[in-house]
């Protein structure tokens, strides 16, 4: 299957830094892609110049063989939908109202929501498991829900791509793994997911495919298995690996610093 | 005026809480109530004054305006009664409703750009532009010249303000929300401290000073039809341009990231509603000095009302405000007639304890 989302050497600078450097990546219709690397390594950057939100000084993005650059925003925007880090807002919008802005690239400065709109956001809303919430104000909910409202929004926009840039941040382990789940469920449908996460053990389990950033160069790519190898992990974040395999013949990851070896363990049942 | 409202809340609650969900009034209900309270308001307005008149004269005259001449008989209604309703209040209550609507719509424009609820419509400059361009016919006594001098000069120095404050602002083709703020911010202070300084230097009489003073209070002591005229064409404009704008207002309360990826071409459209929010802000001060906290407690409690969409929030805004504005206008000249206190001597005494309240409010959510 051929990529939907193609960015090519794709260089950024923002003042005298290059925080993306050459980057390549193919983002397929079905596949989840991982973008991985330390704080600071440009997944943002990388998913930002994917969605065409920041202009690269260098290289392409294109969408289904078209330039980005020769693309309307809204052009773009019906089919690439993006999460990012920080989508909260301080207003009260009602979960249906909140959904339904992602319907806004689809719809004509003066038209009211349509039936297809209307189909689009009850789906999102199902799908993301909020029925319950709809009439709800978005003030009153906490903080795994915002985050299922901010995907449905994604996935009311019925986007053939959907870039997330740590969508699980700050969720706790259940709401990480519902909102994984779901961008599972949208995959098997079609759609390219491309994710940037700090949760390697998550990621492996996960992902079909895997990117790894380092200092904004990509340095390996592929299955999430072959990129994070002890050796990778060792050169780029710095920590020793150790690869187990789970009951279900699937590996895991467990991570330990070099450094921790030489501070001793703290003592165990010294509260007992 | 900006708080630390827009930051996003540090910890998240885990689970929905189970205070009961803010419910929001339909908006039928709210029109079927604003909608006749500002006709009333009006209609009020022009009967309460320093002369009393009655209700039925005013409706008889007014209607007899509107209507084929003939159809109604002024028998018994003086050319004085008349004149006063028809020249004198009928022109200040319009103004009172265009310079509320305007700025009710202005600030919520505003507020939706910084994202935060507690901006208000002069915060890029525009309000102290307009002060300094009125200033400045005042003391150059150009004002004698015409009655319209005073308004347009005050239009184009708060047009001219926001396009420094703008130029200033953008850097490589981008304006950062925050810039523009601060920009605003120290742009307005340098024209206030120029207002003061020309005042100071020119002052000729105490009459002069007097007059300077109460315009920079606000008020709509004698406004005629020429002001109805100079305001309303640009209020009327602005107001439209601003409801056109309605859904990428809504997307960008989302954050400008977001919002572009949405579809939202980000910089042309903070340029569209900035120049809008400045049309509307200037042309209401211009024709009513500084009128404070319109712009900031109307479209605040209307979004407390029915929620932040603007489709809703823009025109009720406006409605609301137009009513505010009149019903503080008759509370400035009937305290104390003949005398009249300042219109934002007014709007300030009742918006500024709404606006503590609103805080207090806000405070004690926080700690919940």
């Amino acid at each position: 299957m051929s990529a939907i989302l193609r960015g090519v050497d794709l260089t950024v600078v923002r003042g005298r830094r290059r925080i993306l450097d050459a980057a390549t990546l193919d983002v397929m219709p079905g596949a989840i892609t991982a973008i991985l690397g330390p704080n600071g390594s440009g997944k943002s950057t990388l998913l930002r110049a994917l969605g065409g939100l920041w202009r690269p000084a260098r290289g392409t993005v294109t969408l289904d063989g078209e330039a980005l650059s020769h693309l309307s925003r809204q052009d773009i925007a019906q089919r690439v939908a993006f999460l990012p880090q920080d989508s909260w807002c301080d207003f009260a919008f009602t979960l249906e109202e909140m959904v339904g802005m992602g319907r806004h690239p689809h719809r004509g400065r003066f038209a009211a929501a349509g039936t297809r709109d209307r189909a689009a956001i009850d789906a999102a809303i199902a799908r993301c498991d909020l029925d319950h919430l709809r009439g709800r104000t978005i003030d009153r909910l906490s903080g795994g829900e915002r985050q299922r409202v901010a995907i449905a929004r994604c996935f009311a926009t019925e986007p053939s791509v959907l870039l997330l840039d740590e969508p699980t941040a700050h969720l706790d382990v259940e709401h990480a793994l519902a909102i994984l789940t779901l961008c599972r469920t949208l995959a098997s449908t079609g759609t390219a997911i491309a994710v940037a996460m700090h949760d390697l053990g998550t990621v492996v389990r996960f992902a079909s495919h895997a990117a790894l950033l380092h200092n904004g160069r990509i340095v390996a790519s592929g299955p999430p298995g072959d990129v994070l190898t002890p050796g990778r992990c060792r050169q780029v974040f710095a920590v020793d690996t150790e690869v187990l395999t789970t009951a279900d013949g699937r590996p895991a990851l467990v991570f330990s610093s070099p450094t921790m070896a030489s501070v001793p363990a703290p003592v165990q049942g010294a509260h007992s | 005026m900006i708080t630390s409202a827009g930051a996003a809340p540090a910890a998240l609650p885990r689970t929905s809480t189970d205070r009961p969900v803010r419910e929001r009034i339909r908006p039928a209900l709210f029109y079927s109530v604003v909608v006749p309270g500002l006709f009333l308001a009006a209609v009020a307005g022009v009967v309460v004054g320093s002369t009393s008149l009655e209700w039925s004269m005013v409706v008889q005259v007014l209607a007899s305006k509107v209507v084929p001449a003939g159809w109604i008989d002024l028998g018994g209604i003086t050319r004085a009664d008349e004149a006063i309703v028809w020249m004198i209040r009928l022109p200040r209550v319009l103004v009172a409703a265009i310079v509320g609507a305007g700025l009710a719509t202005a600030g919520a424009m505003m507020q939706s750009l910084f994202r935060n609820p507690l901006a208000e419509p002069s915060l890029t400059g525009v309000g102290p532009g307009a002060v300094f361009g009125a200033v400045t016919v005042f003391v150059t006594g150009w004002g004698a010249a015409s009655v319209v001098a005073l308004p347009l000069a005050s239009i184009a120095s708060a047009l001219l303000a926001l396009l420094l404050v703008y130029t200033i602002a953008t850097r490589g083709g981008t304006t950062p929300i925050t810039t523009l703020l601060l920009t605003g911010i120290a742009v307005g202070a340098l024209l206030t401290a120029m207002s003061s300084l020309l005042i100071s230097i020119n002052i000729v009489t105490w009459q002069a000073a007097q007059e300077i003073v109460f315009w920079m209070m606000g008020g709509l002591d004698s406004r005629t039809w020429a002001h109805v005229w100079i305001s309303a064409p640009f209020v009327l404009v602005g107001f439209c341009a601003a409801l056109l704008q309605a859904r990428t207002l809504d997307v960008l309360l989302l954050g400008e990231e977001t919002a572009a990826s949405l579809g939202v071409d980000i910089e042309p459209a903070k340029r569209l509603l900035v120049v809008t929010s400045a049309v509307l802000t200037g042309a209401s001060v211009a024709v009513a000095g500084l009128v404070g906290f319109v712009g900031l407690v109307v479209p605040h409690a209307i979004r407390l009302l029915l929620g932040p969409t603007h489709r809703t929030l823009l025109p009720a805004s406006a409605l609301a405000g137009a009513a505010f504005v009149i019903l503080c206008d008759l509370v400035a000249r009937t305290v104390r007639p003949p005398a009249e206190i300042r219109l934002g001597v007014v709007t300030a005494l009742c918006g500024a304890p709404f606006f503590l309240m609103l805080l207090v409010r806000r405070l004690r959510a926080e700690q919940e």
